[in-house]
């Protein structure tokens, strides 16, 4: 009977790990600082981690449809630039916005178009997107920030609605779609499939290099909304804006679930592990540990979350 | 000699949680002798070599190997004590030589170099003692299936074994290939090696064993001498009731032609024409490398073909290197190799089953589920889908209800025309009767069936003519009425 209960435990704390040490890190900064537990602070801190939230949407799409996509970064960094130099230059505000959004779009089409027609795997094939990419951001800038946005577009990253920040109910948005489209339509189901088993997916007939190419075109998407909460944030566009990012957002996806050999993980757990990303760098940020102190936190977290989860999937394999 | 015990097995247990996979089970098995084990799926036969090869702890119980008595063993424990295990997933490493993986775990060398040369020349040795031709410098990932299996085989007498365990060996085998194994298991034999034979084959069983161990959840129901009992009363006490295994023929209506294949070509296929009728089923035989998978591949369009036409109910089709014009179409293929082809495995039964016909029942891109749940209901009722419930992953069922699974697809997506890659490989007997009669049940509604089995019994049993093809060439065709027989079909796919 003890054996049975424990295992019991064992198990429900084993499926919802994620949340349970998302739990015990609230608690712990909770106790441990001043700032962290305050309305004030849990908003703040939704809108320090919306830009990757909603990038991590995307990502986690190409991810369960077997890819992965390593340009995000770069490609916000590209749409700060261009439709930044498309409003300064005199362009409807709405509808520079919007280019930008088609622009990564595009990008990810190309990414789509690349991995499926050459076989390239996606790592390399995007890695190399990623570098041409913030090529162009900075020899079209220079490397020099462009400024002189309006501030009705500041407001879509610095403004409220409420309390809420923009950002916030951006992210929220965007998760109820991608959460929508992966778990109640047909082309949720087919992005599982192809990512599951790509050749057992052609057999039942469907086009599976559409599939696979509309993964990273839906990413673009996304990317390209959260390109246009950074520029507004940042009220400038940036060569430099979201360097580095692919790695907390990838990290963000496994975190929540999503597992890197494709077909596997449930979008509101990407969310979840959103907010673990964004706790982390919050408290130990309320707690004055540098950025770097913060990387190692993650990485550990990384390591703990996906070691455990993989130790339990054998356990659980061992046991049948 | 003959009669003295190498292993003898006393009371082992052995337990997951919800399941018992072994209860109290003793055996014994005799040095130099070849022991069947047989029962379906989950009857605990491989719980009980695994046990014996050290990859599984029994929670009670003891063996004896050589008069040693152990609790448990590691499988270096195993090796040593001369059991080797023939897995039924190959553990040859493809991208490593056939003499390398020969040696693999104990290379000849220096330390520092490694000796190539006496290595091949002892592997060369094994296999003329084993009569087998096989190039020892060849990379494994080239060789065929069954090659390797011989390889494998050959790999596990590099260490003198005593004991061989082969689990399924035969199932990617031919009949030719089959011929090969059990001359090399005789041969064992003579030189005082026990292998124990674990076989779904039950002809096979017959022919190689001396004697056979019937088990069944988790227990022993009899130990026979082969030669004391009957195919009949081996199936009973497999599946613990009565059982025909015997092929039942309804009388054929058969309608218009529903495929017709004209001189397709393509790498592997050379020129091959025929036609089925809607409630036709159509054997395509062949030995190994015949071309019988390539030729159903090509026309599901999962291979390209460079000449020949397609029709489907008359109709020009052009499907080329495109399963999705074939699905539309109306074909539907069971691949030879399920779980990787056939299912996808991770998924759940209900993402398997519906997603051909996804588009179909959603709005807007909205997947009715109503509509969804209502067709996943018909097909599980209809073939008797053993499932908790419609979300439980594939990978958890059983081999015969995946297969029903991949069957569901088609039918779901109302295919006229089925091409079925050995749809029985690796099912156990129960299962294999339901699936030959769906089969049979399908054909009767109208469905035109391809069937290519290397099961001889169920090619003769099931279809209505016969095609067979040699190395890629159509040879002829045989018809029920006149000369059906296994003979006829070898004579024809040996190429005479």
């Amino acid at each position: 009977m003890q054996r049975i209960r424990t295992s019991k435990l064992y198990k429900l704390v084993g499926k919802n790990l994620i949340i349970v040490l998302l739990i015990i890190m609230i608690l712990g900064f909770s106790f441990m600082t001043q700032g962290f537990a305050t309305t004030n602070n849990f908003f703040n801190l939704l809108r320090q981690c919306s830009i990757m939230g909603i990038v991590a949407a995307g990502i986690s799409i190409v991810i369960i449809a077997g890819g992965i996509d390593l340009s995000v970064g770069s490609s916000i960094s590209l749409y700060t630039v261009v439709t930044s130099i498309l409003i300064t230059s005199g362009l409807n505000v709405f509808l520079a916005c919007v280019a930008g959004i088609i622009l990564c779009v595009l990008i990810g089409f190309v990414n789509g178009l690349i991995v499926t027609k050459t076989k390239m795997t996606p790592f390399i094939a995007t890695l190399a997107m990623m570098q041409v990419l913030r090529g162009i951001a900075f020899t079209i800038t220079g490397g020099m920030p462009i400024y002189g946005l309006p501030d009705e577009v500041k407001t879509l990253g610095q403004g409220y609605i409420g309390v809420i920040p923009v950002p916030v109910i951006v992210l929220v948005l965007v998760f109820a779609v991608a959460t929508f489209l992966m778990s109640k339509t047909y082309l949720g189901r087919y992005l599982y499939a192809v990512g599951s088993n790509v050749e057992a997916t052609r057999l039942s007939g469907l086009n599976t290099d559409r599939i696979k190419i509309l993964s990273y075109v839906i990413a673009g998407f996304f990317v390209g909304i959260a390109g246009l909460i950074t520029m507004a944030r940042i009220g400038a566009g940036q060569a430099n804006a979201a360097d580095g990012m692919e790695m907390d957002v990838i990290t963000a996806c496994v975190v929540g679930g999503i597992s890197m050999a494709g077909g596997i993980g449930k979008m509101p757990m990407v969310i979840v592990g959103t907010i673990v990303i964004g706790v982390i760098s919050n408290g130990l940020g309320i707690m004055g540990v540098s950025t770097y102190g913060q990387l190692i936190f993650k990485g550990i977290i990384l390591i703990l979350v996906v070691g455990v989860d993989s130790l339990r999937a054998n356990y659980i394999q061992g046991s049948e | 000699m003959k009669d003295s015990t190498i292993i003898s097995i006393k009371g082992l247990r052995k337990t997951y949680p919800g399941v018992v996979a072994l209860d109290n089970v003793s055996l014994d098995f005799k040095q130099g002798e070849v022991h069947a084990l047989v029962g379906e799926n989950g009857a605990g036969k491989s719980t009980l070599v695994k046990i014996l090869s050290g990859a599984v702890i029994p929670d009670e119980g003891e063996f004896t190997i050589n008069g040693d008595c152990f609790k448990k063993i590691s499988p270096k424990d195993s090796r040593e004590l001369g059991i080797e295990l023939i897995y039924q997933e190959l553990n040859l490493v493809p991208a490593l030589s056939v003499a390398e993986n020969i040696f693999l775990g104990n290379f000849y060398g220096n330390g520092l170099l490694v000796d190539f040369k006496s290595m091949r020349q002892k592997t060369l040795d094994l296999f003329k003692q084993l009569e087998v031709n096989i190039d020892t410098r060849a990379i494994v990932s080239n060789l065929t299936v069954s090659l390797m299996q011989l390889v494998e085989i050959a790999k596990s007498l590099v260490n003198d074994s005593r004991v061989i365990i082969m689990d399924e060996p035969t199932a990617p085998l031919t009949v030719n290939e089959i011929g090969v194994l059990f001359k090399l298991i005789r041969k064992l034999k003579e030189q005082g090696v026990t292998i124990i034979y674990i076989s779904h084959r039950l002809s096979e069983v017959f022919e190689i064993s001396d004697r056979l161990t019937v088990m069944r959840d988790g227990n022993i129901v009899a130990t026979k001498q082969t030669k004391e009992t009957t195919r009949e009363e081996l199936i009973k006490l497999m599946v613990g009731r009565e059982l025909s295994e015997t092929f039942v023929r309804p009388e054929k209506k058969l309608k218009e032609v529903a495929l017709e294949v004209k001189n397709l070509v393509n790498e592997d296929i050379h020129d091959v024409s025929f036609s089925v009728r809607g409630g036709e089923i159509l054997g395509i035989a062949g030995l190994m490398g015949a071309g019988r998978t390539e030729l159903v591949r090509a026309i599901f369009g999962a291979d390209k073909y460079n000449k020949g036409e397609i029709f489907v109910d008359r109709k020009y089709v052009k499907i080329s290197g495109s399963p999705n014009k074939a699905v539309q179409e109306g074909i539907g293929l069971v691949p030879e190799d399920r779980k990787e082809d056939g299912v996808l495995i991770e998924l759940s039964v209900r993402d398997n089953i519906t997603l051909p016909i996804l588009k179909r029942i959603s709005k807007f891109g909205v997947i009715n589920r109503k509509q969804e749940e209502a067709i996943l209901e018909k097909y599980k009722g209809r073939l008797e889908i053993k499932t908790p419930s419609f979300k439980q992953l594939v990978k958890n069922l059983s081999g015969g209800n995946q297969q029903k699974v991949v069957l569901s697809k088609w039918l779901a997506s109302e295919s006229k025309v089925l091409l079925l890659d050995e749809p029985t490989k690796g099912i156990d007997v129960g299962a294999k009767q339901e699936i030959y009669q769906l089969i049979n049940d399908l054909a009767e509604e109208g469905l035109a069936i391809v069937l290519i089995t290397s099961d001889m019994e169920e090619m003769l049993g099931l279809s209505d003519r016969i095609i067979v093809l040699h190395e890629g060439n159509y040879m002829g065709s045989i018809e029920r009425k006149t000369d059906f027989t296994q003979e006829s079909v070898l004579d024809m796919a040996s190429g005479k």
